[in-house]
C-alpha cells in the first residue's frame, strides 16, 4: 500500500491519544468519602471479564477510528508496487513509451494492445497520484511530446503504435537532458515496454553513460518500468529476407526469400502448416509452408512475373507476403519491393592510376550476370561533369581533396554514396573527410609471423586483427572468414582520423578503418592505408579480400541508385515521405507518419518498401538479473502491469472511511449505558 | 415559636403531621389512658363484648337490660385506649454523615424524622425515649412523658455526631430485651448490614411484641452511583479506600444494591415490620406523613 500524501502518516501517534486520555483519566482519579462500601466490596469481588474487555474494546475501537482516519487523510492507495511514489509525487511525469511493433499484440480477454492497455492504466494512475503534466519521449520523434493532462495521452493520434523499434538507452539519454535543461525537483520516470531485447539494447555502450548521468544528477530520479508481460503463445512472424528479379529459364521470375518465426516459449504444437500468401501488384498466391521448429525459412522461391498475372511491370514492382492474423497484425505482413538491378558505377579519381589498376578490375568484374558493372577513370577537376545519382562507388587515389571537389564529394556520401581513400605516393597535410594523411612507413615481418609462409613472404608485415562482423571484412554467408590474416603488407600510410577500424597491423595501426567523419555511424567512407601496389601490399595478388569488400561498398553504394528501396522502418530519411503516396500498408496511418509504419510507399519514380526490424520477431526478452544491471544503482522498480484496463493503483480511502465510521458505532455501542430496571429508584413503604 | 424550637423542627411540617395521629398497629400496654388500644378491657366508649358476672366484679357494670331479656347476669365490657411508648433510634454510624452535592446529610434527615416523630407523640400524650447507636449504644434515653423530656431528646438529637463503625444488629438485640412492656420502635438507619443479620433483628424484635417501624434512608447517589472519572472511595466508617473506574464497576455495583434492596425487602414482608426506604432528596414531611397515614388503616387490630 502506498499513499499519495504520505507525510500525514507522521500524524499516526496519534493513535495513542485515546490510551493517554484513558491513563491521563485514571490519574485524575477524585477522592469521595462513600458511605455504602458494603456494596462497592461486593462488586469488586464479582467477576468483571465482560466490562474488561468492553473497556479494551472501547479503547481499541477509539485507536482504530484515529488510526483510520490518518490513512483515510493521506490518501492511501492499494496496489502491488513496492515504493511506488515514495515522497516523491511530482506533478509532472516522464514517460518513456515503447511503440514498437510488439507493442501491437492484443492482450487476452481485453481486446486492446498492449500499447492501449500501458497507455489507459498508466494514464489513470497518474491521475489518481495527482500528476498535472506528462511528458513523453518515443523513438520516432527527437522531440518529446507534452500534455496538459494524463487523460489526453490516451486518445493522442501521435502515440499510436508504430513499425519503429525502440531506442530505450538512446530514449534515456534524452530524458537525461531533458531533466538537466528543464531543472525539475524529484522526477518520476515511466518506462512502459514489453521488455524486448530488440528495444532495450541491453548490450549497448550507452547504458552505462546513462547510469552515470543518472547518478550524477542533483535531483533524484525514479524509475517505474511497467512490465507489460511476455509475448503471447500464439503468436507468428512473417519476413522478407531478400526479394530479387531474377532471369529464370521460364522468363523473368522473382526470388524470394522469407523467413516464418514463432514466439519464443510457445506452447502451441510444433508442427503445422502456414498457408503464407504472397501478393505482387494485384495477383494473390497462395504457399503452404511446414513449421516444425520454432522457425522455417523459404529460401529463394520462384514466382513467374509475366503482364499477364495483373503485373504492372516487369522491371519494378512491389509485393508482399502475409501469414493469417494471431494476437498481434503487426508482424502478420512484410513487404518488398523489386526492380531490374541497376548498374555499379565506379568513378576512379587516380593521379597514378596504374598504382590501383586492381580495383579497377575489381569493380568491373560483375559478381551475378543479371547485375552490370562500370568504371570510369576521372581526373579530380573533372568531378563536375560526373552524374553522382548514377554512381555507387568513388575510389579516391591523390590528395585529399579541397575546395569543390570536397563539396561534391560531401554531398555524394551524405546521399549515401560509398567513397574509399588510398593514400597518395606522397601525401600533403590537407585534411578532409576527417582524413589526413600523416605520410608512409615501412614495415617489416611479425616476429609472429606464420611458419609455412615461403621465405619470401616471411619479410611482408601480417594483418593481426580485423573485424569479422563488419560490412566489409565480415565473414562469409555460409560463415567461412575472409583470408585477410594471409595479405602481406609492406608500406603504410600513417593517418589521423577518427572511425572505427576494421583490420590494423598493430594496436595504432590502422590498416581499414570506417570514417566517422559527420558523426554518423552509417557514414560510407572507408579508408585503405596503404595501395594493392604489389610495391605497398598483397591486396592484389591475395585478390579475393580486395574484390569482396570493393563489391560489398559497391552494394552498399548501389542500394541508392536503384528507383526501389528495401529498408527498416526509420532508416529512410523521413524528406523521403514529404510527397509519397501509400501503396500498400495500413490505410489508417497518418501521411505524416509514413516513415514510421511498416508499407509500400511511392515517391515519384521512388518505390520504398518498409519493414520492421528482425529482431522484433525473435520475442527475446530482457532477463531480470540484465535488467537489474542495466539500472545499477539507481533507483527503480519494476511492476508487472495486468491484462485489466484498471489504474496500476487504486485509492482505498473508502474503505477506512467505512472502517473509521464502524469503529466509531461499535465504540458507541459498547459506551451505551445499560437500561437499568431499578427498584431502587423510587421510595417504598411496606406498613 | 415552640419554646423547644430547633434547626431540624419545622412547625409547619408538625401542624401537618399533627392532624393525623400516631397510631401503633397493635396493642400497647400503656400505664395509663390513651389514643392507643390496650390488651385489656377498659372504659372507653367504644363495645367490646359481654361476659358472665362471676362474683366480685363491679355491680356498676352489671348489663340490667340484658339481665331483663335472658334472666342471666352479663357484664359489658368496653375497649381500654392506653398510652404508648415509643422509641426512636437513630443510627449515629459514620456513613450517616453522608450526603451527596445539595442534598441532606442522612444524620440530619434522621434528625427531622426522630425529632418529629418525638413531638408527635409527646403532643398525645405518648411516652417518648432516643437511642443512638453507633458501634454501641451512644445514648440512651427511656420513654418518659413530660414535655421536659422532649426538650431533653431534643438536645439529644442536636448534639448527636455521626462517628465509627456500626453495630446496629448486635444493638437492636439488646434494645429487644432491655425495652419494657411493649413499644412501637422506630428504626431510623442506613441499615449498610447484611439483611440476613437484619432479620434475626427484627424477629427478636417482633417477638418481644415490639412494633417495629424502618426509615432506611438513602442517598440519591448511592442508588445512581453516577461517577465519571475513576475515584478513590473512602470508607465513612474507617475501613479500607477503594480505587474503582466507575465505567467498569457501576454495573455489578447496581446489581450489589438491587440483591441487597430486594432481600430486605423479603425480610421485612416475612417479619411484618413497617418498612420505609426514603431517598434523601425528598422532603421529610411525605415519608413521615406516609408512615401516619398508613398506621391509621390498621387501626383496631389488636
Amino acid at each position: 500500500m502506498n499513499f499519495i500524501q504520505p507525510w500525514i502518516l507522521l500524524a499516526l501517534p496519534l493513535v495513542a491519544v485515546p490510551i493517554i486520555i484513558h491513563l491521563v483519566n485514571q490519574r485524575r482519579f477524585q477522592t469521595v468519602p462513600w458511605a455504602a462500601m458494603m456494596f462497592l466490596l461486593q462488586a469488586s469481588r464479582m467477576s468483571s471479564g465482560y466490562t474488561k474487555l468492553r473497556q479494551w474494546l472501547i479503547l481499541l475501537m477509539r485507536a482504530l477510528a484515529v488510526a483510520c482516519l490518518v490513512f483515510f487523510t493521506s490518501r492511501p492507495l492499494a496496489s502491488g508496487l513496492t515504493g511506488l511514489l515514495g515522497s516523491r509525487s511530482s506533478e509532472v511525469a516522464i514517460v518513456l513509451l515503447d511503440r514498437s511493433p510488439s507493442m501491437q499484440e492484443t492482450r487476452t480477454g481485453t481486446g486492446m494492445t498492449k500499447l492501449q492497455s500501458a497507455l489507459m492504466q498508466l494514464s489513470s494512475t497518474l491521475q489518481t497520484i495527482g500528476v498535472q503534466r506528462v511528458v513523453v519521449f518515443d523513438s520516432a520523434r527527437d522531440k518529446p511530446s507534452e500534455f496538459e493532462s494524463p487523460a489526453a495521452m490516451v486518445s493522442d493520434p501521435s502515440l499510436v503504435a508504430n513499425g519503429i523499434t525502440s531506442d530505450i538507452p538512446g530514449m534515456l539519454e534524452r530524458v537525461l537532458i531533458y531533466i538537466k535543461n528543464n531543472r525539475f525537483g524529484n522526477v518520476n520516470v515511466w518506462i512502459c515496454s514489453d521488455m524486448r531485447e530488440s528495444d532495450w539494447r541491453s548490450r549497448d555502450g550507452r547504458w552505462a553513460a546513462d547510469r552515470d548521468g543518472f547518478i550524477g544528477l542533483t535531483q533524484e530520479v525514479r524509475f517505474q518500468v511497467l512490465d507489460l508481460g511476455a509475448a503471447s503463445n500464439e503468436n507468428r512472424s512473417i519476413r522478407i529476407l531478400s526479394a530479387k528479379r531474377v532471369q529464370g529459364t521460364q522468363g523473368v521470375e522473382l526470388s524470394l526469400s522469407f523467413k516464418i518465426e514463432r514466439t519464443v516459449g510457445s506452447t502451441v504444437p510444433i508442427a503445422m502448416q502456414i498457408p503464407v500468401e504472397i501478393e505482387i501488384g494485384s495477383a494473390r498466391s497462395v504457399v503452404n509452408v511446414d513449421l516444425q521448429s520454432e522457425s522455417a525459412e523459404v529460401n529463394d522461391y520462384r514466382i513467374a512475373l509475366s503482364s499477364e498475372n495483373g503485373n504492372a511491370s516487369l522491371d519494378k514492382g512491389w509485393g508482399l507476403v502475409r501469414i493469417p492474423g494471431d494476437t498481434n497484425s503487426a508482424d502478420n505482413t512484410s513487404y518488398f519491393v523489386y526492380e531490374k538491378p541497376p548498374a555499379r558505377r565506379t568513378v576512379i579519381v587516380s593521379d597514378n592510376p596504374r598504382v590501383i589498376e586492381a580495383i579497377e578490375l575489381c569493380t568491373n568484374i560483375s559478381p551475378e550476370q543479371a547485375i552490370e558493372c562500370e568504371t570510369e577513370t576521372v581526373a579530380s577537376s573533372q568531378l563536375d561533369s560526373i552524374d553522382w545519382n548514377a554512381i555507387a562507388l568513388v575510389v579516391w587515389h591523390e590528395q585529399l581533396p579541397e575546395g569543390r571537389s570536397l563539396e561534391l564529394l560531401t554531398q555524394f556520401i551524405a546521399a549515401g554514396g560509398q567513397v574509399l581513400l588510398f593514400p597518395p605516393e606522397t601525401p600533403n597535410d590537407t585534411r578532409a573527410m576527417g582524413v589526413q594523411w600523416m605520410g608512409w612507413e615501412t614495415l617489416e615481418a611479425n616476429p609472429k609471423s606464420r611458419p609455412e609462409t615461403s621465405e619470401a613472404d616471411a619479410t611482408l608485415a601480417r594483418v593481426q586483427q580485423w573485424r569479422n562482423d563488419s560490412e566489409l571484412l565480415g565473414n562469409t554467408l555460409n560463415g567461412a572468414p575472409l583470408p585477410v590474416g594471409q595479405l602481406g603488407i609492406k608500406r603504410i600510410c600513417r593517418l589521423e582520423a577518427e572511425g572505427t577500424v576494421l583490420a590494423a597491423m598493430t594496436d595504432n595501426l590502422p590498416l581499414m578503418m570506417r570514417v566517422d567523419a559527420s558523426g554518423s555511424t552509417k557514414n560510407g567512407v572507408y579508408v585503405c592505408t596503404t595501395t594493392p601496389s604489389l610495391r605497398d601490399s598483397t591486396f592484389a595478388a591475395d585478390g579475393i579480400v580486395m574484390y569482396i569488400a570493393i563489391q560489398r561498398v559497391l552494394a552498399n553504394g548501389s542500394a541508392r541508385i536503384g528507383s526501389t528501396r528495401m529498408a527498416t522502418v526509420g532508416q529512410p530519411a523521413a524528406s523521403l515521405f514529404a510527397n509519397a503516396m501509400q501503396a500498400a500498408g495500413d490505410g489508417n496511418v497518418l501521411s505524416n507518419q509514413f516513415s514510421q509504419h511498416p508499407g509500400v510507399y511511392q515517391s515519384d519514380d521512388l518505390l520504398i518498401a518498409q519493414n520492421r526490424l528482425g529482431d522484433e520477431d525473435s520475442g527475446k526478452l530482457v532477463a531480470s538479473e540484465t535488467l537489474s544491471s542495466l539500472f545499477g544503482a539507481l533507483d527503480w522498480s519494476r511492476i508487472e502491469v495486468g491484462a485489466s484496463a484498471r489504474s496500476l493503483v487504486q485509492e482505498i480511502w473508502r474503505w477506512f472511511v467505512i472502517v473509521m465510521l464502524v469503529a466509531m458505532v461499535v465504540e458507541a455501542l459498547l459506551c451505551m449505558p445499560k437500561r437499568r430496571r431499578s427498584p431502587v429508584a423510587n421510595t417504598s413503604s411496606h406498613p | 415559636m415552640l419554646p423547644i424550637a430547633r434547626s431540624f423542627l419545622d412547625p409547619k411540617v408538625l401542624s401537618r403531621l399533627a392532624a393525623v395521629p400516631l397510631l401503633a398497629r397493635h396493642a400497647m400496654q400503656g400505664n395509663i389512658s390513651g389514643r392507643h388500644s390496650s390488651p385489656h378491657r377498659g372504659s372507653s366508649v367504644e363495645f367490646a363484648e359481654y361476659r358472665k358476672y362471676v362474683p366480685g366484679d363491679d355491680l356498676r357494670r352489671l348489663d340490667w337490660r340484658a339481665f331483663g331479656r335472658t334472666d342471666r347476669y352479663y357484664v359489658k365490657e368496653f375497649e381500654a385506649d392506653t398510652n404508648l411508648r415509643c422509641c426512636v433510634v437513630v443510627d449515629t454510624s459514620g456513613s450517616m454523615a453522608y450526603a451527596s452535592k445539595g442534598q441532606t446529610t442522612k444524620i440530619e434527615y434522621a434528625r427531622q424524622i426522630a425529632a418529629s416523630m418525638a413531638y408527635l407523640a409527646a403532643q398525645q400524650g405518648d411516652a417518648v425515649g432516643l437511642t443512638c447507636v453507633a458501634e454501641k449504644i451512644v445514648q440512651n434515653i427511656p420513654p418518659r412523658r413530660s414535655a421536659a423530656h422532649l426538650k431533653v431528646i431534643l438536645d439529644t438529637l442536636e448534639n448527636a455526631k455521626p462517628l465509627g463503625g456500626t453495630q446496629l444488629p448486635a444493638i437492636l438485640n439488646e434494645l429487644a430485651e432491655t425495652v419494657r412492656q411493649r413499644a412501637l420502635v422506630i428504626i431510623i438507619s442506613d441499615f449498610f448490614v447484611d439483611p440476613a443479620v437484619l432479620k434475626g433483628c427484627f424477629e427478636h424484635l417482633r417477638f418481644r411484641k415490639h412494633d417495629v417501624a424502618l426509615f432506611h434512608l438513602l442517598d440519591p447517589l448511592e442508588i445512581e452511583f453516577a461517577f465519571q472519572r475513576p475515584v478513590r472511595f473512602t470508607d465513612m466508617e474507617g475501613g479500607q479506600p477503594l480505587f474503582v473506574e466507575p465505567a467498569e464497576i457501576a454495573d455489578r455495583y447496581h446489581r450489589a444494591l438491587t440483591t441487597y434492596l430486594t432481600d430486605l425487602q423479603r425480610i421485612v414482608l416475612e417479619t411484618a415490620v413497617d418498612y420505609h426506604r426514603v431517598i434523601t432528596s425528598e422532603a421529610y414531611e411525605h415519608p413521615m406523613m406516609r408512615f401516619l397515614v398508613g398506621r391509621t388503616r390498621g387501626r383496631g387490630i389488636r
